[in-house]
């Protein structure tokens, strides 16, 4: 569980007014809830993932976190520094009081699912692509067994296949009790992924909800299934648009429509 | 509006990292006033060929000819970068200024410009780009996605004849991809600014003149027509498992649209 009570946050400024990099935050995610993220850039998303995950304090209100949590920054490759790519994501499990053994088992496991077998395990993380830096360091966090996860925008530069693949290790980490905390600009994953949705808007807390009606309640937050159900709907089809919340929604809305003609 | 001189030739370029072949055999011309999208899955080598349009990298084998100089010639690598700029997919790699404006204003010192316009450069650029508020902040303190913004124009203030973007918009939100997206679409009609948009996401490649895809360290080129679009295909799928048939022509959201709305009976 995590819960934010009136929390603000201000980046220390050098001589200059302080801009509130969030501001009166107040939220409870309960354990298990898969929560997509979503704002304009600089609405205080990478801010509050740091305080979510502890690595910032905040500079008013409280935070209650129950649990233990992993983070993934944007550009998690960055993180990368041992030799190879097996002691890279053994660090943190090692970390964690793991045996040597235990801590290559879990880490294997992590890098398979993650479609990196054993000819990747020796080579030198830094040599590797960008996506394939990426999913080694996502590896890394998976790697930690963390009650709650939290990711800040973990599919920028990876194709729609391992974005893919990735969103269902979450989906399948989450029904396992995992609590997935994960920011993207897509409000189709998130809708397609996600159950809960929290929207920042200009350091604030705009909504916080059903994926759903969250997207309803802000025209800006309109997906590519709604954007085009609303189109449908313009041209002379009668259904009700704001319930195309995925693709598959929009498809029966489509079918049910076609049926009753 | 495409023209026909050439300014960019990949041709038979191979790459090797140490014993690894990235790139193998591709060719690939782009011309002044073309809007190219690369795509292609992790690995596939887009970044590698990116370092070679700008001789970052010189390729194993082949050779890339910039505007008439082979990036291989290091005496024309200046001439080379100045008419090839790089984005960077991680923005964190290229901002060195401790403002957004002395940021900008690094490569257009480095070519020497006088200050007087370099103010009038750096004000149109950050009025482009979004960013005029954020001008005298410290690029440290910006998001992940106004730093992609501020590398994109630190790049375009110097006025490059073609802008290689390396997955530069992803942490980009809906209304700063659009910014950009219709900014470098506006300079390629208008000033004939070459664009090489390489992506994860196919919805923005086909707003391109060609689509290079890039698989296995081989090249093919493809026309933005040859490509459905990735929504209209899911929905499709979706709505032929509910028994609805949609012939194989419908391909766009337009198309798509047409289609449902006259019962099926007009043609696509």
């Amino acid at each position: 569980m995590i819960s934010f009570k009136n929390v603000s946050f201000c980046y220390p400024s050098y001589g200059q007014e302080p801009k509130k990099a969030l501001a009166d935050v107040s939220f409870t995610i309960p354990d298990g809830t898969f929560v997509g993220i979503a704002g304009n850039m600089g609405s205080g998303k990478t801010t509050l993932c740091s305080l979510m995950s502890g690595l910032l304090k905040p500079t008013s209100g409280q935070i209650e976190r129950t649990g233990s949590v992993s983070f993934a920054m944007q550009f998690p490759e960055n993180q990368l520094f041992e030799g190879t790519v097996i002691k890279d994501v053994m660090f943190g499990p090692l970390n964690r009081g793991l045996s040597e053994k235990e801590a290559r088992m879990i880490s294997e496991k992590c890098l398979a699912s993650l479609g990196l077998g054993e000819s990747f395990f020796d080579r030198n993380p830094l040599r590797l692509s960008g996506g394939e830096k990426r999913r080694v360091a996502l590896a890394g966090i998976l790697s930690m067994d963390a009650d709650t996860i939290i990711l800040d925008e973990p599919c920028a530069g990876l194709d729609p296949k391992w974005r893919d693949r990735l969103y269902g290790i979450l989906q399948d980490l989450n029904r396992k009790g995992k609590t997935v905390i994960i920011v993207s600009h897509n409000t189709d994953d998130i809708a397609r992924y996600c159950r809960t949705m929290l929207y920042l808007k200009s350091s604030e807390l705009a909504d916080i909800g059903n994926v759903g009606d969250v997207i309803c309640r802000h025209e800006e937050l309109e997906n590519s299934s709604m954007a085009f159900a609303r189109r449908l709907s313009e041209a002379g089809m009668e259904i009700d648009y704001k319930k195309a919340v995925t693709t598959e929604d929009l498809a029966s809305l489509i079918a049910d429509r076609q049926s009753s003609l | 509006m495409t023209r026909s001189r050439t300014l960019i030739e990949v041709k038979a370029a191979s790459y090797s990292y140490k014993n690894t072949k990235v790139l193998s055999d591709v060719n690939l011309t782009v011309n002044e006033g073309q809007f190219a999208a690369v795509i292609g899955p992790n690995g596939s080598g887009k970044s590698t060929l990116s370092k070679l349009l700008n001789a970052l990298l010189i390729p194993s084998e082949g050779s890339v000819i910039v505007d008439g100089h082979s990036t291989a010639d290091s005496s024309f690598v200046y001439e080379i970068r100045k008419t090839v700029g790089l984005v960077l997919q991680n923005p964190d790699n290229q901002i060195i200024g401790d403002t957004v404006e002395d940021d900008v204003a690094f490569s257009l010192e480095n070519m020497g410009l006088l200050p007087s316009w370099m103010d009038q450069i750096i004000t149109d650029v950050l009025s482009r780009t979004g960013l005029s508020d954020l001008r005298f902040r410290n690029p440290r303190e910006l998001s992940g996605g106004q730093k992609q913004l501020l590398a994109i124009a630190s790049v375009l203030a110097m006025k490059p004849k073609c802008i290689v973007l390396d997955e530069a918009l992803s942490m980009l939100d809906k209304d700063g991809r659009c910014t950009v997206l219709s900014l470098l679409h506006r300079l390629n009609k208008t000033s004939g600014l070459s664009v090489i948009l390489i992506t994860q996401d196919v919805q923005d490649a086909l707003e391109a003149d060609v689509i290079f895809s890039l698989e296995g360290g081989k090249v093919t080129q493809f026309s933005a027509l040859d490509f459905p679009s990735p929504f209209v295909a899911d929905l499709v799928s979706e709505l032929r498992k509910r028994n609805l048939s949609i012939p194989s022509e419908v391909v766009s959201d337009d198309s798509l649209i047409r289609y449902l709305t006259c019962g099926g009976k007009c043609g696509a």
